[in-house]
């Protein structure tokens, strides 16, 4: 579980994440979103211990990530997304170095590597020979929730996990991370694409200039702002008004 | 708030070590295939193994001094100080990229790796370049040394495992310059503090080489063997393992030097890892911040900023030019990596007018400004290929997309700006530096203008060879690419003649006419390079 209180982070003068509260269950699949810049990477980078919070306490599964980083991140899987991996490694090698990280032992690892392998279609040759740079972008992405979720983590965090794969392969992924919450992970889903966030989270957390905007399921949102879709409702609590009139008379403005 | 790492994860994970090293070694040697994989125009790069190539000839020529019948100790002495001098300013330049890579965090950061480990693997990674360089260096020297008074024939054992320690030694004190660095100091002034430390441990490690020919110059029979000036000096430390490894005599100012030079690089290695490394932790989340930079102070009234901005214009007609002139401009100064590269180099080019402070009581010799515009005739060439490469060459698609036909004004854009910001001042410094040098250094300036002249038109030659794009490839360790030491080594040797041949007017007093000449023959060839430039055709692999 995930347990946030008054959570602050500075950069200089700019409050990137302003004394957010917030408890995630275990087993509990929640969507974060937010429009660009409203805090939702920091939160994520802080929870995963790549970030110092200015102010505040974030704890994972009882760790403090301030005074525990290393506990902490023992036990969470991140999936940046930027998706980043070291690119003149072949696939295999990485998987195999982020095993080692984790003290997966090396017959564990291939088998653990292998069935993964198995579940994204990716055949052990191209893993094992080509390097990375050569991967299309989403054999890339596979490769990097693999490398997320090798050493069976109990709190996940996607962010932005579909970029880059086709449908076939998103469609496993989005089943895949509903059946991890289902075993009782703690999943924290990123994602810009809301019909995605819709249908897969059991609740939604809107994050607006650093702060909470709505938390709640999907009926709650719904009931709350009296519109049906999550992109209405989305757009309601953090978008500018009169969205589509704007767009349609900056294209005519562009064509001229 | 500050990260406190748990005392019972406070000891080496020696798998993760492992692993990591493994890592380490693998993107290293397979650095140059990732980038012709990765972005499709690399070209061929054989950056490493012909630096290594240039330094074993470099060790060859040194090997000569073993002529002069010196003893094991000077002879040890003098490869020691040149692998310092040219082994650190590898160590510095390559530092940035290695240690504080921005590339690496979101694929390690995450993971539990106690900052001691992860800067234990980047410090052997360092000791690995280092002692890859000093091992080239020192191939010919290594067995030359055979032949030097008093030695015994297992000198090149010691000499081998000397240099190593050397090798430990440079990379030990760039990890804890850093580490020192990151402790003190946050995110908004680490960037620019951290450039300025490499221009100033470059200083020190050239410098230092500096020092060695002056104090040899003391001494009548070419032996420093025994000079207390030898205390302070890092690399008489380690040539003392060379004198008490295998000369015929051995005395306790060997044991006495040997001894110093352990007990410091112990020191400064439980400083790095037993100290500076939680630090080092916390440097790395810093730099995974991402803060607004507050605008910039206005320095300049608005008449004044009209006036420069009209000169600009002109200067900068074409809009891709200026735009390509201020990308360039903004990754100079903003831009963490492409400073760390670019800055520590600078100090070679006015290190010949500061040797000349050095010896202030003479007049004025000739040798320094003909050196001083040699070198900074390749100042633009080397702030150039810098500028080739960024982690975010995946950027640089934005060159293959636009409609170019050429890369010509981008590069002539980059070319204006390397001159304005980085040649100029760099002329500035060295001219100022120079006339106050002692009596006739005005006279002396005037040796310089020939080369001065020359060096525009001698920027135009990597734009000739290659389709010049900006920060379009991936930075690698080492990472020449053959062209490119081509034209650097086409543009030593045409400022070479160049400088000869100035020296030659200036003697026989035809200077003047010889300069007139200069301009209308260095007019033609820029005209010549320029549509050589124009006539490529982007060609987009």
């Amino acid at each position: 579980m995930i347990s946030i209180r008054q959570l602050t982070k500075r950069f200089g003068s700019q409050e990137a994440v302003r004394a957010i509260d917030l408890e995630i269950p275990a087993g509990q699949l929640v969507g974060l979103l937010g429009p660009n810049g409203a805090g939702k990477s920091t939160t994520i980078k802080i929870l995963t211990g790549m970030l110092l919070p200015t102010t505040g306490t974030a704890h994972v599964n009882g760790f403090d990530v301030v005074s525990q980083p290393l506990e902490v991140k023992k036990i969470v899987g991140y999936v940046p997304e930027s998706g980043a991996v070291f690119e003149a490694l072949t696939g295999w090698e990485y998987l195999e170095l982020v095993a080692a990280l984790y003290h997966i032992p090396d017959e564990e690892a291939q088998a653990r590597i292998g069935r993964f392998g198995q579940f994204f279609e990716l055949d052990e040759e191209t893993l094992r020979d080509k390097h990375l740079a050569a991967y299309s972008k989403g054999m890339r992405q596979k490769v990097v929730i693999t490398s997320a979720l090798l050493h069976n983590p109990q709190v996940i965090f996607f962010d932005e996990p579909l970029n880059g794969l086709d449908a076939n392969a998103a469609l496993s992924v989005k089943t895949l991370i509903t059946s991890l919450a289902r075993e009782g992970k703690t999943v924290v889903f990123c994602s810009h694409i809301l019909d995605v966030v819709e249908r897969i989270c059991q609740r939604i957390v809107i994050l607006h200039e650093g702060r909470i905007l709505a938390d709640g399921t999907l009926t709650e949102l719904q009931q709350r702002c009296g519109e049906q879709s999550l992109e209405h409702i989305f757009n309601q609590l953090t978008g500018t008004r009169n969205l589509l009139a704007r767009a349609e008379e900056f294209a005519r403005a562009l064509t001229q | 708030m500050s990260a406190s790492f748990p005392h019972q994860a406070a000891r080496l994970d020696w798998v993760q070590l492992r692993a990591l090293l493994r890592c380490y070694w693998r993107l290293a040697t397979r650095g140059k295939l990732t980038a012709a994989m990765g972005r499709g125009r690399a070209g061929k790069q054989r950056g490493l193994t012909f630096v290594a190539a240039m330094y074993v000839l470099t060790g060859l020529t040194a090997s000569a001094q073993v002529m002069a019948h010196i003893d094991v100790f000077t002879f040890a002495l003098v490869l020691h100080s040149m692998t310092f001098f040219i082994v650190g300013m590898a160590a510095t330049s390559e530092s940035g990229d290695i240690l504080f890579s921005p590339s690496e965090s979101d694929a390690l950061l995450h993971r539990p790796i106690h900052p001691r480990t992860l800067l234990l693997a980047k410090w052997v990674n360092l000791i690995g370049l280092s002692a890859f360089l000093a091992g080239a260096l020192n191939l010919f020297p290594t067995f030359f040394g055979l032949a030097a008074r008093g030695a015994r024939w297992w000198f090149p054992l010691a000499h081998v495992a000397s240099i190593f320690l050397l090798s430990v030694f440079c990379s030990v004190a760039v990890v804890c310059t850093y580490g020192l660095i990151v402790r003190f100091f946050d995110r908004e002034k680490f960037d620019n503090f951290a450039a300025w430390t490499q221009v100033a441990m470059s200083f020190l490690f050239i410098g230092g080489y500096q020092f060695l020919p002056r104090l040899m110059g003391r001494f009548d029979r070419l032996s420093l063997d025994g000079s207390p000036y030898m205390f302070p000096w890092p690399p008489a430390w380690f040539a003392a393992f060379d004198a008490i490894g295998c000369a015929e005599t051995t005395r306790y100012f060997h044991w006495a030097l040997a001894a110093m030079g352990l007990a410091v690089t112990g020191a400064l290695t439980y400083s790095a890892v037993g100290k500076l490394a939680p630090s080092y932790g916390e440097a790395l989340a810093k730099l995974g911040e991402t803060r607004p930079r507050p605008p910039a102070p206005k320095r300049t009234t608005e008449r004044t900023r009209r006036q420069r901005n009209r000169v600009m214009s002109w200067w900068l007609r074409d809009p891709i030019e200026r735009a390509s002139f201020r990308l360039a401009t903004a990754y100079m100064r903003h831009d963490r990596e492409t400073k760390l590269r670019l800055y520590p180099s600078l100090s070679s080019f006015v290190i010949f007018p500061i040797m000349g402070l050095l010896d202030r009581h003479t007049e004025v010799s000739a040798f320094i400004p003909l050196m001083t515009v040699w070198t900074l005739g390749t100042l633009p060439v080397m702030a150039m290929e810098t500028l080739r490469s960024s982690s975010q060459a995946a950027a640089a698609d934005i060159f293959a997309t636009a409609p170019l036909e050429s890369a010509a004004s981008i590069f002539f854009g980059v070319r204006k700006a390397t001159i304005f910001f980085l040649l100029l001042p760099a002329l500035c410094v060295a001219a100022a530096l120079i006339m106050f040098l002692g009596s006739g250094g005005e006279r002396a300036l005037v040796l310089a203008l020939p080369g001065v002249v020359a060096i525009p038109s001698v920027s135009l030659l990597p734009g000739c060879l290659d389709d010049y794009l900006p920060l379009s490839r991936l930075p690698r360790i080492g990472g020449q690419s053959s062209k490119n030491v081509v034209v650097m080594f086409g543009t030593m040797i045409s400022m070479g003649v160049l400088a000869a041949l100035s020296y030659l007017a200036w003697k026989m007093e035809f200077m003047w006419a010889m300069l007139a000449v200069e301009i209308v023959l260095v007019a033609l060839v820029n005209w010549l390079l320029i549509r050589r430039v124009r006539a490529r055709r982007l060609l987009w692999e």
